[in-house]
């Protein structure tokens, strides 16, 4: 009896799969190493997570606690309709915005969502206006709430509302932000108007928040370099500590992180949540791809000998990109 | 509805054999994972064994799928 045939009938018998079949084989054999591959570094992410998890769950994101902890651990497959039936995996992510793995993503989103107001400004210019920007502070009071979020939001847009009073072809876009492992509250905006004064913004913005410290300087960078110098916030969490991660995902639960006004709200596109997935076709062959019902773990669907899907979509874009 | 168990196979001694599978189990009552004088407890000899931990204790608790677990006599 060959080895796999073996594996077959003992997973049966054992009530397993045939990945997990081929998984244990890989723990249990004297001459390896058992749970070689779950490194320290898997550990601590464990470990990291769980707290997070634990923080969300107390106050009642239950799903979001399972999603943070479960992400990209799971995954489900995907074939293709061609005469190979190349089969690929495709992990599970959580897309929160303060995970590690998720953060890079939804900056790729945000930023494919935005960029083309930055288009429209590089080719209808208006006199007199440029990129500058702004940062909005507000005073560190030790925590941090969805309320006291809103509230910040409500007033930044109100500050640039009044800045750009009466005047036309404006845009603004900012990220709310946080200091590293703290909780000083601040936006960093990327606006496109003409010369304001920081005297005047700073008492618009007294005016409005009560908050004394605002700045504003016109951007070194131009176009899309603009937006990705802003977004870079988003794509990093802006802490190491679980308690403060977990305490972010709480205070910005049902609350957006990134706010568009003017020129940038009207041309935003894209699909920020990512409800589309790029992956309608086999990166090999182009035939339609299905989504085979099941979730399994990552683990198992690579011990089965499945390819990760976004390996080919890094070598596709690079290839783009250069020529 | 009795919830999954752990499922617990003895390392084979040679390379090339099957691990013995010895069953389902629960660890005692307030434990999510075994140690080695559960396994005593259980009538289990010396030797490496493997556990595989029910998905639904490794989501709550954070654990990972595969157990190692080595009864020394």
């Amino acid at each position: 009896m060959s080895d796999l045939s073996r594996f077959q009938v003992e997973a049966e018998a054992w009530g397993i799969s045939l990945g997990t079949r081929f998984e244990l084989e890989s723990l249990v054999q004297p001459s390896l190493r058992p749970l070689e591959d779950f490194t320290e570094e898997d550990y601590n992410e464990f470990e990291f997570r769980g707290r997070v998890a634990e923080l969300l769950g107390a106050n009642g994101l239950i799903g979001k606690a399972k999603r943070y902890i479960d992400c990209a651990r799971m995954g489900f497959c995907l074939e293709c309709e061609g005469e190979e039936h190349h089969r690929f995996f495709s992990p599970l992510y959580c897309d929160l915005r303060f995970c590690p793995r998720c953060a890079p993503r939804r900056f790729a989103r945000l930023f494919a969502r935005h960029c083309r107001a930055l288009e429209y400004i590089r080719r209808h210019v208006v006199r007199g206006f440029r990129l500058r920007e702004i940062t909005l502070t507000s005073i560190n009071t030790g925590s941090l709430s969805a309320d006291q979020i809103k509230k910040f939001n409500k007033h930044v847009k109100l500050t640039i509302r009044r800045l750009m009073k009466s005047l036309r072809g404006w845009g603004a876009i900012w990220v709310d932000e946080v200091g590293f492992n703290n909780t000083n509250l601040h936006a960093h905006v990327l606006i496109y108007c003409p010369y304001i004064a920081q005297e005047r913004l700073a008492a618009v913005w007294q005016l409005v928040s009560g908050h004394q410290v605002a700045w504003i300087e016109q951007s070194h960078v131009f176009g899309p370099k603009a937006l990705l110098h802003l977004l870079k916030y988003v794509s990093k969490p802006p802490a190491n500590d679980p308690k403060i991660i977990g305490m972010l995902e709480v205070a910005f639960h049902g609350t957006r992180r990134v706010h568009a006004l003017g020129l940038f709200y009207n041309f935003a596109g894209g699909d920020e949540d990512g409800e589309e997935s790029e992956w309608q076709t086999c990166p090999k062959c182009g035939a339609q791809l299905t989504l085979i019902k099941g979730q399994h773990s990552v683990r198992e669907l690579r011990a089965l000998g499945l390819e990760f899907i976004g390996f080919f979509k890094i070598k596709g874009k690079n290839k783009k990109w250069l020529n | 509805m009795k919830p999954e168990a752990y499922k617990i196979w003895k390392n084979p001694e040679h390379r090339g054999e099957s691990p013995k599978y010895l069953g389902d189990f629960y660890p005692p009552k307030g434990q999510v994972c075994f140690f080695n004088s559960d396994l005593t407890a259980l009538g289990f000899g010396a030797g490496d064994y493997t556990i595989r931990v029910p998905s639904l204790i490794r989501k709550i608790y954070a654990l990972p799928e595969w157990q190692k677990v080595s009864v020394i006599e």
